[in-house]
Formats: structure tokens, sequence, C-alpha cells
């Protein structure tokens, strides 16, 4: 149940993307040709967004099945195996067995990653022609009815869990349980100061440094992938896909057995944490990336090099201001997931340079749950006003799309 | 020859877009590629501008063997179908974009070549505006400036009325058409409209399935159609069996009177088209449409029975 709560978010953004995509034409014209709202939704916006749906369906069962800081921190007699992996290596310091408890969680993840790429395929059949938004005086889209008042109802139930659940973890920041009552109290915060602000900054460094290189490397990883279909770009597109879908704890065991030892010797610095949060969400970015390309005219690609600019110039004037949006969503992802992630870094940080994740967990585990929520609530906020700023970036017009609808009318 | 094609052949894999295509089209020409839907005209077009590797056959610009140049490396420009217009540009920015990467440009050379090409096309106004907010006309204006600016030795063009309403489409092909007068550029136009063809072009290559069906002047291609095909696509024509021969006779060269001309038919249908009327006359099995002037016209009656002249 938690898990779910936490992936819908995710998930909600992904198929609004797909969503947007789809062209607003093709559901004109399917209401022209007499279709109801609900024919409509049955026969073309499904159909259309099924590899969207599909593709967050799998990363949401893929972050489930990696997860082990939600079984534990919520506690509960199941075993999860992510969970008993985290024990293993932390309590008996038994590697191997962790290791071999990953590999366990690997082969479901990639037998639903297989799922995955056979899906994805469907993205490309879509043509991108036509208008994407609806214009400005149209005919827009309502439902009505039973069907309505149920979507009505989930969407709202949604919202209060999740807004429940805020107020809890802020709740308990400024309380503490005096036996019968909650009392207001600035304590924890005050016990902040005692190097679990450094964590706080630290995780805000780390976040801004890999979602900045993650956007990078990512959108350009796509841009090959989908413009140069040069031979092995799929394999290349499998191996950069592969991080992403190996759950987070089997990588962070991985990343601890490749760098302990020369002649790379990274366990325990910076770098390894950066790199670790950097490679897990590359997919992330190139399929943005892709996502955006695979919408973007390629003639205007063609239209540069043919005035003569060399390739690379191409890349910079033309591509990269067209993937803005592209580069801001993997921003905001990698930002908001390097401060949120525990699983991957929990076993590759050193004890002496905490992340605000790992200080959290571990104030919980310690039983400090003022403290612990304290630290949540920084997280939380921290995350939630990058995710505003960065949201509203994206929201300006985008111009690949304005030009498009335009050009239809 | 300026620009050759020899042999040009592409293949998709199991398609063969484009077969054993050979033209040769002298400088300063306006050639137009003339075919329905789907016979290989943009396929033909994007082998030239070096966007598609022939699967055989050159292309040969100058005396210069191109055909596995980059496209960025060939003196070639092409306005897209789709304008292709940078979206994140201003239309001054669009125009002047190929001028940033020459060397012999600069900055103050290149706006001023801007301006006076803007000027050209009519959006000194637009300068500064935003492409995404033009018109469909202003759009494609801006997309022909932008190549035209590089001075091209070829200018492609892959239909690029298309998208624009009837009246503005005859009012930016007769511009171009000026334009390409006065500046003596040579012009390759994809078209699958035969008016937009006759209209604006030296010479037609009509193109169906991949293949080269005629190549001629627009009056040549109209009166003298090599086979059914091609009359029929450029305009209509009526195909008539008397005796042993087939006639392939155009609507307008047909008159209907009332003397004894030994064709005997009967109107069965009328239609006013404003300069003219169709007239639809059935002789023995066959209707044939006729296309009567208004001037000369002498309103027959549906019903009536006539004698129609060829001419
Ligand atoms: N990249 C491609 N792959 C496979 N087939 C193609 C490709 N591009 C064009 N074709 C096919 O080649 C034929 C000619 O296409 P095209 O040159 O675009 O025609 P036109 O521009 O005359 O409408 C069509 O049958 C089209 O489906
Ligand atoms: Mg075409």
């Amino acid at each position: 149940m938690m898990q779910a709560l936490s992936e819908i978010s995710l998930s909600a953004i992904l198929i609004i993307g797909v969503l947007q995509g789809i062209d607003k034409n093709l559901i004109n014209a399917s209401r022209d040709l007499g279709a109801s709202p609900y024919e409509t939704i049955k026969r073309v916006v499904l159909p259309s967004a099924k590899s969207g749906i599909i593709v967050a369906g799998f990363i949401a069962f893929v972050k489930s099945l990696a997860d082990f800081g939600t079984p534990i921190i919520i506690g509960g007699n199941f075993k999860f195996l992510a969970t008993e992996s985290y024990l293993t290596v932390i309590g008996r310091s038994n590697l191997p067995k962790a290791s071999a408890m990953s590999v366990l969680i690997l082969v479901p993840a990639m037998l639903v990653f297989a799922f995955y790429r056979y899906h994805m395929k469907d993205l490309q059949l879509f043509t991108n022609t036509g208008s994407k938004t609806f214009e400005s005086g149209e005919t827009g889209f309502e439902l009505k009815g039973p069907l309505n008042t149920f979507l009505g109802i989930l969407t709202w139930f949604f919202i209060i869990v999740m807004i429940l659940q805020y107020v809890t973890i802020f709740g308990s920041a400024i309380t503490y349980y005096n036996g019968k009552n909650y009392v207001f109290t600035l304590k924890h915060i005050k016990l902040m100061r005692y190097g679990k602000w450094g964590s706080f900054f630290r995780s805000i460094r780390y976040s801004l440094i890999a979602g900045i290189s993650t956007s990078f490397i990512g959108l350009l990883l796509s841009y090959y992938i989908e413009r140069r279909r040069f031979i092995g770009s799929k394999i290349i597109d499998f191996i950069a896909t592969l991080p992403y879908i190996i759950p987070g704890t089997f990588f962070g065991i991985g990343y601890i057995l490749a760098f302990n030892n020369r002649p790379l010797i990274l366990t325990g610095t910076e770098i390894i944490v950066i790199l670790n949060c950097i490679f897990r969400q590359i997919p992330i970015a190139s399929k943005a990336g892709s996502a955006v390309l695979t919408n973007m005219n390629p003639e205007i690609e063609n239209a540069a090099k043919d005035l003569g600019v060399p390739k690379i110039f191409v890349i910079k004037d033309i591509i990269l201001p067209l993937l803005k949006p592209a580069f801001l969503i993997s921003f905001i992802n990698t930002f908001t997931t390097t401060m949120t992630t525990v699983g991957a870094i929990i076993f590759i940080i050193s004890p002496g340079a905490k992340v605000a994740t790992v200080e959290m967990f571990n104030t919980l585990r310690d039983g400090d749950y003022g403290i612990g929520a304290v630290i949540a609530n920084l997280i939380i906020i921290s995350t939630l006003l990058i995710n505003m700023v960065f949201s509203k970036l994206i929201q300006q017009p985008n111009p690949a799309k304005a030009l498009e609808s335009k050009f239809h009318r | 020859m300026y620009l050759q094609l020899q042999n040009l052949t592409k293949q998709f894999d199991n398609i063969t877009a484009v077969n054993d295509m050979n033209v040769n089209i002298k400088k300063g020409e306006l050639v137009s590629l003339l075919g329905p839907s789907g016979c290989g005209k943009t396929t033909t077009l994007k082998m030239i501008g070096g966007f598609l590797k022939p699967t055989r056959g050159k292309v040969i610009l100058d005396g210069i063997d191109i055909t596995n140049l980059e496209p960025e490396k060939r003196p070639i420009t092409t306005v897209f179908q789709s304008y292709a217009l940078f979206p994140h540009m201003n239309v001054q920015e669009n125009v002047g974009y190929g001028l940033k990467y020459r060397k012999q440009y600069s900055k103050k050379a290149a706006r001023e070549k801007v301006d006076e090409m803007l000027d050209m096309v009519g959006l000194k106004d637009f300068a500064r505006q935003n492409v995404t907010k033009l018109s469909g006309g202003q759009q494609q204006r801006v997309a022909f400036a932008r190549a035209l600016i590089l001075n091209p030795k070829v200018l492609l063009l892959d239909e690029p009325f298309s998208n624009l309403d009837a009246k503005l489409r005859v009012k930016m092909r007769n511009e171009i058409k000026e334009l390409q007068k006065k500046i003596q550029i040579t012009m390759i136009f994809v078209t699958h409209d035969q008016e937009e063809a006759l209209s604006i072009s030296d010479r037609i290559v009509i193109m169906n399935d991949g293949v080269i069906v005629q190549i001629g002047s627009p009056k040549d291609i109209y009166t003298n159609p090599k086979n059914q095909f091609v009359a029929d696509f450029i305009g209509r024509v009526n195909t008539l069996k008397l005796g042993e021969k087939t006639l392939l006779i155009r609507p307008e060269n047909i008159a209907i009177t009332s003397e004894d001309t030994g064709h005997n038919g009967k109107i069965i249908q009328k239609q006013y088209m404003g300069p003219y009327t169709t007239y639809f006359i059935k002789i023995g099995e066959q209707t044939i449409q006729a296309d009567i002037s208004s001037i000369t016209d002498e309103a027959w009656e549906i019903g009536e029975s006539v004698n129609i002249k060829f001419m």
C-alpha cells in the first residue's frame, strides 16, 4: 500500500506525458465520428497511452521490489528480499550472501524488463503529426456519469491520503507525546545541530551534482540512440537502462564489490555516491530525451545540417535547446531520487559523510521519531521547492509543440 | 549539364522507392517533380540533399560527384515540407542561422544579409517575432529565406505550398517564380499539384511508382501526354475509341454543334463551372466530357441530341 502510494505520483507524471503526446486531432476525430467521451477513452486514449501505462507499471514494480526502506520502517512481519539483503550486509557483514539475495531480486526485475522492452516498441509506432493540445476555445473533453464519479473519488482519495501522510510527518517534527497528548515542541529541531545539518546539505549538494550530470549524460545518450541509430545502439540502450531495472540494493552491493579493490578504490568517497546516483537515473534522463526526440520533427535537424552547420553545433544550437523540457524533467527526477534514496547508497557512504536519508533512517531505527520527522520535513520541503520551481519552467510553452499546432491549423 | 541524376535508385527494405532515375537539369532551370503521393518525389529530393544514400546511381553537381557528400557539405539547401523552422529562434535567428558558421561573413555582414533577405520576402517587420507566432504563409517565407540566404547552387522545395490555403498558394507560387527568374537560381520543386507544376516550371518530370514517365515542358506534356497516366494526371482527358483508334482528347478540345460532323451524341448531364460549362455527352456506349467556354456556350439542354467536333 505504501509502495503504491509513493509510486502513483511518478506514474502519473509519466502517463500525463504520454497523454499530452496524443494527437488531439485524433480525439477530435473520434468524437467527430460520433464516439462518446467514454468510447473515446476506451478506443483512442487508452490504446495510445498503453505504452506509458505499462512503462509506469514497470517502474513502480521494480522500485517496490528494490525498496527496503519502507518495509523496514513501517515494520510488520513480512520479509522483503531487499530488506533482508540490507540486514545481511549491515548486521552480519555477509557480503556474498547479500549479493546472492540481490540476484534473486534481479530475476523478476529482468522478466519485467523484457516485457517492458517489448512494449516500448509500440511507442515508436505513434506518428506525431498534428497538434498536441486543444486550441483555446476548442471543445474540451468532459466525462459524465458514474465513471467520472468513480475516477473523481479515486483521485480525491489519493490526494487525501497523501496529504494525511505529509501532515503526520510535519506534525511529528514539532510535537512530542507526553503520555496523554501531543505537545508542541522545538526540541527535535534543536537536536538537529549535532552534525545532522551537515548531512542535509551534503544531500542537497549530491543531488544538484547528480541532477545536472545525469541530465546531460542521459540526454546525449538518448540523442545517439534515437537519431544516430548506429549499429549497437540497441545494446547501448539496454546497458543504459540496466541500472534502473537493477534494484538499488543490488546496485549498491555491486558498487562495494567493484570499487573496494584496485584499481579503483572509491568506497567511502563522495564520488562513488554521486556516480551511483547518476548511473541509476540516466535511464530516466535518456527515456525523457527519447520522448522529446520522437516528438520532434526530424526535419528540423536535417534543416540545420542542410544549412551547412557542423554536427556538433547542430547539437548545441538545435537539439539541446529543444531538449530543455526533458532536461528539466530529468533534473527534477534525479534531484528528487538522490534526495530520497536509501537503498543504493546506504552501503557505500562512509560513516562520516552520511546523507540526509541515511541519517533519517538511522534516527528512525533508533526510535528517534521526532528528529527523523524533522529530517524528513527538510527533505520534503527542499525537494518540493525544487520540484515546484522546475515544474514552472517546464510549463512554459514548449516551442516545438507550439509550432506544430500552428502549422497544422 | 549543371545537375545530373544518373541511374539514381533507392531501395527500402522491400520496396523500390526510386528506380533508375535519369534527369539532367540546366543551370537556372526550375524543374518540377510531379506525381501522385508515394511515387518517390521526397525520396529523390532527399538523395539530392544528402539525407538519404542512394542504393545505386550518382548525383553530379557542376561536374563534381556529390553522391557521398554529407548534407552539410553540399551547396544545396532545402525548403522542407514542414518548413522545419527552429522553434526556439525568432525570424532573424532562423534566417541567419546558416551564416553563423560561414567564416566569410562577419557578424555585421551577416546581419545586413539577413535584413536584405527579410526585406525580399516581406518579413522585415517580423524580424524579432517568434516563428511559432507566424501564419503559415509567413513561416513558409522564413523557410524560403533561410534556405536562399546561403546562395545555394540548387534549391530544393518539397511541396512547399501544401499547407497553405488555395489563394495563398497561388500568390506564393507567383512570388517564388518571380524570385527564381530574378536571381536565376536552379530549383527543384516537388509537388503533386498539376496546376502548380504547369504554372511554375520550365520543365516537368512526371513520376509514377518510382520511375520517370515523361519529361518535358509544361506545354509539351499537356499537349502531348505520352500515355494515359500522364494525360489523366495532367488535367482531364477523354479516352475515346473510334473504330480501331483510341483518341486521348482534352475536354476543352471538343466543340458542340448542330451541324453534322459524323459524331453524334446525347447530352446526359451538365455542370456550370463559371468560366465554362462541362457537358457529359453519351456517344454510343461511351461518355465524354466537353468543356464549353461560357463565351461560346449555346446553352444546350440535357437530353438534347448534338454533334461533336474534335479540335
Ligand atoms: N524511410 C523509409 N523507409 C521505408 N519506406 C520508405 C521510406 N521513405 C519512403 N518510403 C516509401 O517510399 C515510397 C516513396 O515515398 P516518398 O518519396 O515519400 O513519396 P512522395 O514524396 O512522392 O509522396 C513510398 O512507398 C514510401 O512509403
Ligand atoms: Mg513527399
